[in-house]
């Protein structure tokens, strides 16, 4: 069985540095950026099985790196691969959300809970 | 050449505008965000000096300089339970019309369509059986309050639908007039009633005085009495010792509702502000400090790991809990009355440092309450905070203890008191403690009481003091009359 690859996007670094460790122990492959101009590049680049991303983002906005990634992705790949994590789940931010059909992790979120977790591979 | 009598009209024209400007110094109709000069409370300030009852307010509205191009303002309301609503009426230039009418399912197929509205424009065809004098487009906003339902409406008479700046002018300018508004409606529902009372004593041919002041008497005779203007403002009540009692309640009242309305509203945007800036790097800790706890295996960092996981799991709840402290919708909900006590202490923890605090309720139960959790925290807040500036002022003492007491006398009684060991209150200050304006503190605003009253009031409730004897301090009490309440039920809070 080949390794799962993972992405981080995250600008708080304690966060991604969290999650990268979390995932690690999973025995997933993982790569982060607090970017998302670099995330884009890094998503062009390889092939990842999910992609974990932050909605606000330093440079850009987490929908701004989807948008971007369509150029390498159809919109099934979009809807299987991206989850989305934010702190403000607006009304339109979810709407937003809901036209690419990816999956929405509110944070905070607990990780001591294993449900947390394979929800984020699933 | 320009005629020099136009030129000079029209400086003077300008001048005034730029009197309106409050502090900016260019004007120009062109630049699309004129509207934010007008800045909001200085339009409403502006108007709470003008206006002095809901007759004139159509008025005074259309006098504003900011609704210069509008020519009809109209007042639909109803209060709940009535068999009718009224409707103000008033185009610039003609007389008020004053008209009531019955059909209240219409009225209110009008008040839900306008609710439920985004952009708020309408045009007086989309309503057919709407009771209106407006032809052509108008914006309108609807307020729902304890007492009566209101529709209010500008229309410029035109088919032009107002700029985007101008609906969110409008929007802003009504949202923040809510407290006015709803006084005025109430104040012109118990006019009669007030009317009637003060007629009454007007005719009674003896001397009124208020309270046990020695040297304070409202009015002698109904002719003094009228000269000075007051009747529309005297607000007759009877006290708990069922002594008459005149409040004058004019324009610094209003002060109090909107400064509190202000308040609150900044307070609101400041703590959204600060939860969205902290609950991240706050999350960003817990989830480091479990990640590394699962690394370690020394026990002393184990447990230190585990405390600060608990702590910014409190920073958390703490953050959580201001979203209620400070919410702007006027609404009732299920209270846990021992947690928001809890809460109001942990907010007053850096005033009350080094003070012990106390917290009974009989038999520890827990009390479940239906009202306003912003009100009450803000008024057992300040109550709070007046306790421990007095005990400050007083001598220093390791026997100090605020207490909070809440009582039940009966099903729908409701009792919350805090007391202090403080210096007490003077007898001389006994009356004008819940006036505004009136303080002893060197930097207080003398707006803590009457703000308090005042939304005691809105609870359906009083706010009450008493010296303690022979103890030294003072007893505030706020009782409230409940619409129910459960010691079981659960919390939807």
């Amino acid at each position: 069985m080949t390794k799962k690859r993972l992405l981080i996007i995250e600008d708080e670094f304690l966060i991604q540095y969290s999650l990268k460790k979390l995932f690690e122990r999973k025995g997933i492959s993982v790569d982060t950026t607090n970017s998302g101009k670099k995330a884009i590049g890094l998503i062009n680049s390889k092939d990842y099985d999910k992609i974990i991303c932050d909605l606000m983002l330093k440079d850009i906005t987490g929908f701004e790196v989807i948008e971007e990634s369509k150029k390498k992705y159809n919109s099934e790949d979009i809807k299987s691969k991206f989850v989305i994590i934010t702190a403000y789940s607006s009304e339109q931010i979810l709407e937003k959300a809901s036209y690419y059909q990816c999956k929405i992790i509110n944070k905070p979120f607990n990780i001591e809970n294993e449900d947390t977790l394979r929800n984020f591979l699933e | 050449m320009e005629n020099p009598s136009h030129s000079i009209s029209s400086i003077a024209e300008k001048l005034k505008l730029f009197d309106l400007l409050s502090g900016s110094s260019t004007y120009s109709k062109s630049e699309p965000d004129h509207f934010q000069k007008f800045k909001v409370f200085e339009n409403i300030k502006r108007l709470v000096h003008r206006n002095k009852s809901l007759i004139t307010l159509p008025q005074d509205l259309l006098d504003l300089k900011i609704f210069t191009h509008y020519d009809t303002c109209e007042i639909h309301f109803h209060k709940k339970g009535g068999l009718e609503y009224k409707v103000l009426s008033k185009r610039r230039g003609q007389e008020l019309k004053e008209d009531s009418f019955n059909d209240l399912q219409n009225y209110y197929n009008v008040l839900n369509q306008i609710k439920k509205s985004k952009n708020k424009l309408f045009e007086s065809n989309f309503f057919p059986h709407f009771n209106t004098f407006i032809i052509g487009t108008f914006l309108s906003k609807v307020f729902e309050f304890q007492q009566h339902n209101i529709i209010l409406i500008l229309s410029n008479s035109g088919f032009l639908y107002p700029s985007k700046e101008e609906q969110n002018y409008f929007d802003e300018f009504f949202h923040n007039l809510q407290p006015i508004l709803e006084s005025r409606v109430s104040s012109h529902s118990s006019l009669y009633k007030y009317q009637t009372l003060a007629k009454t004593i007007e005719n009674i041919p003896l001397h009124f005085e208020v309270l046990n002041t020695d040297s304070t008497l409202l009015f002698r005779s109904s002719s003094e009495y009228r000269e000075e203007g007051k009747l529309r403002t005297q607000e007759i009540e009877l006290s708990d010792h069922n002594l008459l009692v005149l409040f004058e309640h004019n324009n610094q009242r209003w002060a109090t509702d909107i400064l509190h309305f202000q308040r609150v509203k900044l307070l609101g945007e400041l703590l959204n502000t600060l939860k969205h800036e902290l609950s991240n790097p706050l999350f960003g800790l817990k989830l480091s400090s479990s990640i590394l706890s699962d690394e370690i295996t020394d026990e002393d960092e184990i447990k230190l790991l585990e405390e600060i996981k608990q702590n910014c799991q409190r920073c958390q709840n703490i953050i959580q809990d201001f979203q209620y402290l400070y919410d702007e919708r006027n609404e009732n909900v299920h209270i846990d009355l021992k947690k928001l006590i809890r809460e109001v202490l942990t907010l007053t923890k850096s005033e009350t440092r080094m003070i012990r605090k106390r917290v009974i309720i009989e038999d520890d139960r827990d009390i479940f309450i239906k009202s306003n959790p912003t009100f009450l925290t803000q008024i057992l807040f300040n109550l709070v905070i007046n306790s421990a500036h007095a005990i400050e002022e007083s001598e220093p003492s390791d026997t100090h203890c605020i207490t909070i007491q809440v009582e039940t006398p009966s099903l729908d009684k409701l009792s919350i008191s805090v007391s202090d060991t403080g210096t007490g209150i003077g007898s001389d200050k006994n009356l004008s403690i819940f006036d505004p304006f009136f303080t002893t503190k060197e930097k207080g605003t003398g707006l803590g009481l009457p703000i308090c009253q005042n939304l005691a009031k809105k609870l359906n409730g009083r706010l009450v003091f008493e010296n303690n004897s022979p103890l030294p301090g003072v007893t505030f009490s706020l009782n409230l009359t409940l619409e129910y309440y459960d010691q079981k039920e659960t919390t939807h809070h």
